[in-house]
């Protein structure tokens, strides 16, 4: 039987060089460094924690599943709610054969992203090894759940995650070999490249507002990026554009924890209280976007705009 | 001028806009400190030379595309620098090999989004094969092409009246002498070039009559000292770096050009020699950058 990876980076193409794997150049949304003139970063704390995140990953690529295990422990500490991260401390716990430690991340994982299939698969995984089967058999009732809502357009990660449980569950529909496959490393073999060509098809995506295939994107780009502010605020846009203001706000919070003056996550945060018509929070905004942007931005602009517009509609 | 800020200061990000197309190739600090040349035809007035200064101007400025090419810092001028070609434009998902745009990606377009990866040569407007893309002596058919590639191509606000006058006189003055179109641009990349095209900007704020060109020139003159801010990153150009986030903000509080910018434009000579517009220091730089 296959292993399993969350999200299908195979058929990622690989790109150029350029994008969110490039210190200094940050491609989109306005995050980043000083380019055009926006004032560097004040990170919330002095960790990087997307560099970190992609630390834990390298490590967990090379084998190095303890070192993995730690690097991601911080990177969790910083950004708890973080399902990404939250997934990828699980796995370096799994590939150790710890598995409790590997259930109490996969957890939160799912808790955070309910769609992470195969963090809910290996979470059961964790559980048969606990000897807790009603565990197990709770997970194996949430994929089935999604795979009868979905029926015959369900996606490959999902058919993928709920085969790996049931056969786990099952063991004897399964040869040894098999079932002692299903407990080797998940193997995670997306690069930079592929993290930056998703993130950059993400944002083609949004300008032609196709919000849902934006934010499938963007899972690609979190899982090789981690907790990086350009993808949070991306995830917020395209949730709020689709709809889920909830889901928005919560990134656009998260990309503010990590980058309180990134320029994209506070210009659609503006947007977004003028949507809600809350016009003092929005010009809030407005006046640290200009604090921000020693020599202006389009971002500060366009949450003039939508100020502009919503004024003289209500008027 | 303020000068509040320590010398002791750290430099600031190596963060130029330009190094989202100019890919990691050995010509880049040549393509990022040297110009080809702009090869126009003569002006036959003052008051035509000084449209063509104004039209290369807004040519040259993000602002006139606005959406995702204006937060990437990417104007007319960046494929078409000097109103020419960029033989090193290479933006990812955007440029194929370099030199290349997808000019109907959905990165930059709704319009003309279509969903193929199809990028194309970009031309160089003072040659044929830019000129033969629309008939520029025709002014009526000029100003319908150029609006189809703001507002279409780059998803731009419509132009007013009063900018695309002087960018209408521009292109159609583009394409000279032959052998100054082969040359490069005497002085290149350079501070005195950013900061006359932020003076010049800063000029037409108060003779503007029409309010979103004001807004346009404050924004342009803006931008233009920002590009010499991110140039003069250095610690010893802190007290720099202060002075131009005064006159920007300044700008911005509806503050005139402040008249006496001697002492400023004095230090700027002064500390070109460690500023990214020389070539060695740019070199350095980016090797730092990339470890």
């Amino acid at each position: 039987m296959p292993r399993v990876t969350y999200r299908s980076f195979a058929a990622i193409a690989a790109a150029g060089a350029l994008g969110l794997s490039l210190p200094g150049v940050a491609l989109a949304s306005g995050g980043g460094g000083g380019g055009g003139g926006v004032s560097a970063p004040s990170a919330r704390s002095t960790v990087d924690v997307a560099a970190l995140y992609r630390e834990g990953v390298q490590q967990y690529q090379a084998g190095e599943y303890s070192a993995a295990e730690r690097t991601m422990r911080k990177v969790t500490r910083e950004v708890r709610s973080n399902a990404q991260a939250q997934y990828m401390l699980g796995l370096s716990r799994m590939a150790q054969e710890k598995w409790r430690p590997a259930s109490s991340a996969l957890k939160k994982a799912v808790r955070y992203d309910a769609e992470n299939h195969d963090a809910r698969a290996q979470l059961g995984l964790a559980y048969l090894q606990q000897d807790k089967a009603d565990k197990a058999a709770a997970q194996m009732a949430e994929l089935d759940e999604r795979l009868a809502a979905c029926g015959e357009d369900c996606g490959p990660t999902l058919v993928a995650a709920a085969d790996t449980l049931r056969t786990a569950m099952n063991p004897e529909t399964a040869t040894e070999e098999e079932t002692a496959a299903l407990y080797a490393p998940v193997p995670v073999t997306f690069t930079v490249d592929d993290g930056d060509a998703a993130y950059l098809d993400a944002v083609r995506l949004i300008n032609i507002g196709h919000y849902d295939d934006a934010l499938e994107k963007l899972g690609d780009a979190q899982a090789v990026f981690g907790p990086h502010p350009d993808v949070l605020t991306y995830i917020g846009f395209a949730n709020r554009k689709a709809g889920n203001y909830t889901q928005a706000i919560n990134y656009y919070s998260a990309a503010l924890e990590l980058q309180p003056d990134h320029v994209g996550a506070n210009e659609y945060l503006g947007e977004y209280y003028v949507e809600l018509g809350d016009m003092d929070a929005a010009y809030g905004q407005l006046a640290k976007l200009e604090n921000i942007c020693n020599f202006g931005c389009a971002e500060t602009d366009e949450l003039r705009s939508w100020i502009v517009k919503a004024e003289a509609k209500s008027s | 001028m303020a000068c509040a800020t320590s010398l002791s200061a750290p430099p600031a990000p190596l963060a130029l806009p330009e190094l989202n197309w100019f890919p990691d190739t050995p010509d880049r600090v040549d393509a990022l400190t040297r110009l080809p040349a702009a090869c126009l035809r003569p002006a036959p007035s003052a008051e035509i030379s000084a449209e063509l200064e104004l039209g290369a101007l807004i040519f040259s400025s993000p602002a006139l595309l606005g959406g995702q090419a204006e937060k990437k810092g990417l104007s007319c001028g960046s494929c078409h620098r000097n109103g020419r070609s960029n033989p090193h434009f290479q933006f990812e998902a955007i440029s194929g090999p370099a030199g290349t745009a997808d000019v109907t990606s959905g990165l930059f377009s709704k319009a003309r989004a279509d969903n193929v990866f199809n990028p194309v040569a970009i031309p160089d407007l003072a040659l044929p094969e830019g000129r033969d893309q629309v008939d520029r002596t025709d002014r009526a058919s000029l100003e319908i092409f150029v609006r189809g590639q703001i507002e279409d191509e780059f998803s731009g606000d419509p132009p007013t009246d009063e900018m695309l006058a002087p960018l209408l006189t521009y292109l159609q003055y583009i394409g000279g002498d032959a052998a100054e179109c082969a040359a490069d641009a005497p002085m290149g990349t350079n501070w005195q070039r950013d900061w006359d095209d932020a003076e010049l900007a800063a000029m037409q704020i108060p003779v503007s009559s029409d309010p979103l060109a004001r807004a346009f020139y404050i924004r342009t003159a803006r931008l233009s000292l920002g590009q010499i801010h991110d140039r003069y990153n250095a610690p010893s150009h802190a007290e720099i770096r202060a002075a131009l986030i005064d006159i920007s903000r300044n700008l911005a509080a509806g503050e005139a050009w402040p008249e006496d910018t001697n002492d400023l434009r004095a230090r700027l000579k002064e500390g070109a020699q460690t500023s990214l517009y020389n070539a060695d220091a740019l070199s350095r730089a980016l090797q730092l950058l990339e470890g």
